[in-house]
């Protein structure tokens, strides 16, 4: 699985976008029906396996790292399954492109929080 | 009183901890002391002439005598509050924490990685001694020669090596957490090549050394990676951690 950008360099700056449990997982759903699709193109193939690993490495960090995120879910009162999964803008622009992702995900990724 | 808005030392007030008292120290001390009672450990609030109660904490050759006074003060200092239940929790850690003795190193020290210094950005093998849930440091004593300070550590590795885990699987993240002890866990790393095979067997992609990375921060999970995935995952943390690559794990030396 890749995690590098689709020039081969680290995906650049990141920003976080607060998902929960039931967002990552539609997400991820709508990320590995695109990447069925015979049509994607080879780099937004790219940058959608790397919206995969994020969604995992988010998951990852929260198990080693769990003090940052629920020092926000706490000041927020957001729900204890919201976690930052951290995109790059070509990573998002994929995802956004998906056409059939969900009208839910579309505002949540556009304003990058639950 | 007036409805005058606070200036800043008013301010400043409302937000510091109120300090902790020496009596209501003492009643904590009756509550925790008993409670921590262990072979070897002498644990008692003495009066001596001129500063009032002292804690004395003796365990064989280490031995501390803190004044209540001073004791209350650094607790304040470290936010213990005036809550019965914090202070008792604050005591307890401050206890727990205490010097880990020669022999306590020698029977039941872990070789575990913990940061270089006070910068935490390199990390070494210590000999520590699992306490409540806190991985203790153990500093040899100043009659232990090279001789005494060999055999622990030497004891401790076996002890990691010996040492059960969980591992948890995140795509292509491979989590390593120490069973009974989650402070331990890089413990696993005593035994590279031990590790290496649970994560084969978990199928953690190939698990090929010469790709595999693995974030380190102490006292916390292992995650193991492919060298990008593991630059993801240490690049977008605020959080202290070290990215080694799993060929360069011999190279780690004792602090």
């Amino acid at each position: 699985m890749s995690a590098l950008a689709a020039d081969g360099r680290t995906p650049g700056v990141l920003a976080p976008h607060w998902l929960g449990a039931g967002h990552r997982r539609a997400l991820a759903e709508a990320v590995r029906a695109g990447l069925e699709d015979p049509g994607v193109h080879p780099v937004d193939a790219v940058h959608l396996a790397d919206v995969l690993t994020e969604l995992h490495v988010a998951a990852a960090r929260d198990v080693v790292w769990p003090a940052p995120a629920a020092r926000v879910r706490r000041v927020t009162g957001w729900d204890a399954d919201v976690l930052p999964v951290r995109l790059s803008a070509r990573e998002r622009a994929a995802a956004l492109a998906l056409p059939d992702l969900a009208p839910v995900l579309r505002r949540v990724l556009g304003e990058g929080r639950p | 009183m007036t409805g005058a808005v606070p200036g800043p030392t008013r301010l400043l007030s409302r937000l510091r901890a109120a300090p902790v008292a020496v009596d209501d120290l003492r009643r904590a001390c009756d509550e925790v002391l008993p409670r921590l009672a262990a072979p070897g450990l002498r644990l008692a609030v003495v009066t001596e002439r001129g500063t009032g109660p002292v804690l004395v904490v003796e365990e064989a050759e280490r031995g501390l005598r803190v004044p209540l006074a001073d004791l209350a003060e650094d607790l304040s200092d470290a936010g213990a509050g005036t809550g019965h239940d914090g202070l008792v929790a604050a005591l307890t850690a401050w206890v727990l924490s205490r010097p880990v003795p020669d022999a306590v190193a020698s029977a039941a020290g872990v070789a575990v990685l913990q940061w270089t210094d006070r910068r935490r950005v390199a990390v070494g093998w210590r000999v520590v001694v699992p306490r409540g849930g806190v991985a203790v440091p153990w500093t040899p004593s100043p009659r232990a020669d090279r001789r005494v300070v060999e055999r622990a550590r030497a004891g401790a590795v076996v002890r990691a090596t010996a040492l059960e885990g969980v591992l948890r699987l995140e795509g292509p993240v491979a989590l390593w957490s120490a069973a009974r002890h989650p402070a331990l866990s890089t413990a696993a790393l005593a035994a590279p090549a031990r590790l290496l095979d649970r994560l084969r067997a978990a199928g953690v992609g190939r698990a090929d050394p010469g790709d595999l990375h693995v974030v380190v921060t102490p006292d916390s999970p292992l995650a193991c990676a492919g060298a990008a995935v593991a630059a993801r995952l240490a690049g977008e943390t605020g959080e202290a951690c070290v990215r080694l690559p799993w060929t360069g794990l011999p190279r780690l030396r004792w602090l």
